[in-house]
């Protein structure tokens, strides 16, 4: 008898181990800032209305971002150590599905228009075009190192960023070929496309010993040079709101503001090597990568409002916008 | 095929010798090992202090110029390689995006040095392409690392000085171990040569020559063996000596009666003899000598068993007064015949544990003796007595002529006569109290002689008695 009690408890525990973890799920109504913490692997969610992190997830999984799908219930994971890309269900807090990619998936977006998906691959130094089910489209072979994706509100057209190349790959994407190459700086990192204005703001940390401290402006046109913006050190990350065109610099902390004409109209030191951020509506959110902590600073003043604590490395961070319960 | 064997000189040189040459690998790998240690270690303690100090001045915010000067000044001055570093990417912070670019401090630094945490570098860096020993302080404005000290002393030179002292101090080892060596060869010489002297001797002893003596040389166990080895030589010399003394006494003593037997028996056969009558008279000699040596052979037959340590006595419980009465008993005729007055004074309680015949053999070769050397009308007395627990005394004293007080110790020695001539026309073999003697040893008995010149001797046994025994 108590050897059938023992079976059944071992044959329970291998159940359970089998059985997918299950995360605390996040509410659908919930505005929802998501944090990617490369470090622990871990992703923390904060409750934006009542300005409290609500939970942390511990994937103990070496994930390098995610990305939100058009559906804005399901959240994709990918980094360049795993072989799959995991489709987690929000709602429910469990893994739904996983799509076999191989390693070296390093970024992912979802198309403006809702219908792709883009990986970047490092290991294929391509980048490959996805369905939202998870079907391979095709694959853009593009230079070495490919990191940053950018692309025009249309989603037609993405502009690939790499580490090693002294040049931007332009892909069109239902050709799904590269039409294009502006030459960047190397190791240039970060970007923001002004399709109004024509222009196309690169970033970077600069190539061997230099450290890079300008933002590079080129013609979406021509693919010229406009433009130099200093903004010490490694300006890295960029987002345009109604208040100004925002600037992070990770080596010297500081977000740095922009008007129209590219005038510097406010700077604020803030975190501790911080190296991604989200626009609200009125506010910015910061990711400080080395003191595991997320800013919340006010875009028309430029000051901090308030902090929370993150996982360990936070890398990326996303909004999902709480939807409404039909 | 002989197996080579090490002799004792050279085991004793091989065992100093690797005694002397591990001792001193081992404490100069502990003295290298303990001198770099402290001096790395003082190195990082000067190099970490240095860093703190150079640290305290920052007090946040971005690096200026002025104090990246006043750094290099002092890094002019200090006998230390200082640098301060405020490079993002060499602090690693761009980690994240795979930079492929070999940053001065690694990950694992950084997070250490984030939590103000001071990082010691021991080893080859490839940065500076060799071996340093480093310190790294963080320059920390709140949670930012501005920038670190990085702080390195090449480990050349830590290793120059224990080189130099590497110098000085293999030649003195080796002088130091050759010094060891020859001292320890001495050694062993000085140990192993009275042992080749004394294998030496043992050869010669074993071809008789007793006489050569070891020098003792020290009063170590060498000497005492070599002390020893003499003592044993010479009592083996006395040995021999008493031996040949022993063979020569035995020839002599048969070769008196056998010169008698022959001489009277060639008269006789060569017709020199004329009457029956003195034929009569030298068979009678011839006889009488025959006897002699009869009693003699029977006599060493005797002793030399009872000096086998190993003969065999039918010991029984013994009435020792009855055994002692039953042998004066066939005296009487001779007592009379001499006119000896024999008194006793016999203890019938003591009761020992013993050999008749042998016991009787005792009794009888003392009182033999006693008739012997007593004049006409003397007096013979015998006491026997309990003399404490264990042991019995019994004593024979006589008047006879006592004998001198020089000769006493030499009782009971074979052969030994308190006066040649006499005693051997008296009759005796010269073996009646070597014999007793033996027989009271076999009985763990003791006996001695008291004697006064002219006044008469006594004879005393000590026996242990038949409750002696038990209680042992």
């Amino acid at each position: 008898m108590k050897k059938y009690v023992l079976f059944m408890m071992i044959g329970l525990g291998i159940l359970a181990g089998c059985h997918p973890k299950t995360f605390t799920p996040i509410p659908l109504e919930m505005k929802t800032l998501i944090s990617v913490n490369i470090k622990d692997g871990s992703l923390t969610f904060l409750d934006l209305k009542n300005n409290k992190v609500f939970t942390e997830w511990k994937m103990e999984q070496p994930i390098k971002g995610a990305s939100l799908l058009p559906d804005g219930k399901t959240l994709l994971l990918y980094g360049n150590e795993l072989e799959t890309v995991q489709l987690y269900n929000l709602a429910e807090g469990t893994l739904k599905e996983e799509w076999k990619t191989g390693k070296g998936i390093v970024n992912a977006i979802v198309s403006n228009d809702g219908k792709h998906l883009f990986f970047v691959d490092q290991h294929k130094n391509a980048v490959r075009i996805f369905s939202t089910t998870g079907k391979e489209l095709g694959t853009v072979k593009v230079g070495k190192k490919p990191l940053t994706l950018l692309q025009n509100n249309s989603g037609t057209k993405i502009y690939v960023v790499h580490f090693t190349e002294p040049f931007l790959s332009v892909i069109d994407v239902p050709k799904k070929q590269v039409i294009e190459k502006i030459n960047i700086p190397k190791a240039s990192a970060g970007g923001l496309i002004r399709e109004e204005q024509k222009q196309l703001w690169i970033g970077g940390h600069g190539s061997g010993k230099e450290i890079q401290s300008n933002i590079h402006i080129y013609s979406l046109e021509t693919g010229k040079l406009l433009e130099r913006i200093h903004a010490p050190k490694m300006p890295i990350y960029f987002i345009e709101t109604k208040h100004g065109i925002f600037a992070l610099s990770h080596g010297t902390s500081m977000i740095r503001k922009y008007n129209e004409h590219l005038q510097e109209t406010g700077s604020l030191q803030v975190g501790s090597n911080p190296f991604a951020m989200v626009a609200g509506e009125q506010e910015l959110y910061i990711a400080s990568y080395d003191s595991n902590e997320i800013y919340k600073v006010d875009q028309q003043h430029l000051k901090i409002i308030e902090k929370f604590p993150s996982g360990n490395g936070p890398f990326q961070l996303i909004i999902r916008e709480g939807h409404s319960l039909e | 095929m002989r197996r080579w064997s090490m002799t004792l000189v050279q085991k004793i040189w091989f065992t100093i010798s690797v005694g002397v040459i591990v001792t001193i690998s081992f404490s100069y790998f502990l003295s290298h090992y303990f001198y770099q240690k402290l001096y790395v270690d003082n190195v990082e303690k000067m190099l970490m202090e240095e860093g703190k100090n150079l640290a305290s001045d920052y007090h946040g915010g971005p690096i200026t110029e002025q104090y990246r000067k006043q750094v290099e000044w002092y890094n002019e001055k200090s006998t230390a390689e200082i640098l301060l570093v405020s490079n993002p990417r060499e602090l690693s912070a761009c980690l994240p995006f795979h930079i492929d670019y070999d940053s001065l401090i690694n990950e694992e630094d950084r997070a250490k040095l984030l939590k103000g945490e001071v990082v010691t570098k021991v080893g080859f860096e490839e940065r500076f392409g060799r071996q340093i020993m480093g310190v790294i302080v963080p320059l920390l404005d709140e949670q930012r690392l501005e920038g670190v000290f990085y702080l390195y002393i090449p480990l050349a030179s830590i290793q120059e000085i224990t080189t130099e002292v590497a110098y000085i101090w293999i030649p003195i080892a080796f002088v130091f171990v050759f010094i060891l060596l020859i001292a320890g060869k001495m050694m062993a010489d000085r140990i192993a040569n009275p042992l080749k002297e004394m294998e030496a001797v043992a050869y010669k002893m074993a071809h008789g020559d007793y006489k050569t003596e070891i020098p003792i040389r020290s009063n170590d166990e060498i000497g005492r063996l070599a002390k020893a080895f003499n003592i044993m030589a010479k009592a083996i010399a006395e040995e021999d000596m008493r031996k040949k003394e022993f063979l020569a006494n035995v020839s002599h003593e048969l070769r008196t009666p056998l010169s008698y037997v022959k001489g009277y028996s060639e008269a006789i056969l060569e017709g020199i003899v004329q009457t029956k009558q003195s034929e009569q008279k030298y068979v009678k000699l011839i006889h009488r000598e025959a006897s002699r040596m009869e009693r003699l052979v029977h006599d060493l037959l005797d002793l030399a068993q009872l000096e086998g340590e190993t003969y065999p006595l039918q010991k029984v419980p013994l009435v020792f007064s009855q055994v002692i009465e039953d042998t004066l008993e066939k005296y009487e005729p001779f007592l009379q015949e001499k006119n000896i007055l024999l008194t006793t004074e016999l203890n019938p309680e003591i009761i020992i544990e013993a050999d008749y015949d042998r016991i009787e053999q005792v009794i009888h070769n003392i009182v033999d003796n006693a008739i012997r050397y007593t004049p006409m009308g003397g007096n013979i007395h015998i006491q026997l007595e309990q003399m404490n627990e264990r042991d019995c005394q019994l004593v024979i004293s006589d008047t006879g002529k006592g004998i001198p007080k020089e000769k006493l110790p030499f009782l009971g020695e074979r052969f030994f006569r308190v006066d040649k001539a006499r005693t051997r026309s008296e009759g005796g073999t010269g073996l009646g109290l070597a014999i007793v003697k033996q027989i009271i040893h076999l009985h763990r008995g003791r006996l001695y002689f008291k004697s006064k010149e002219g006044k008469g001797t006594t004879v005393v046994i000590e026996l242990p008695t038949l409750n002696g025994e038990w209680e042992e």
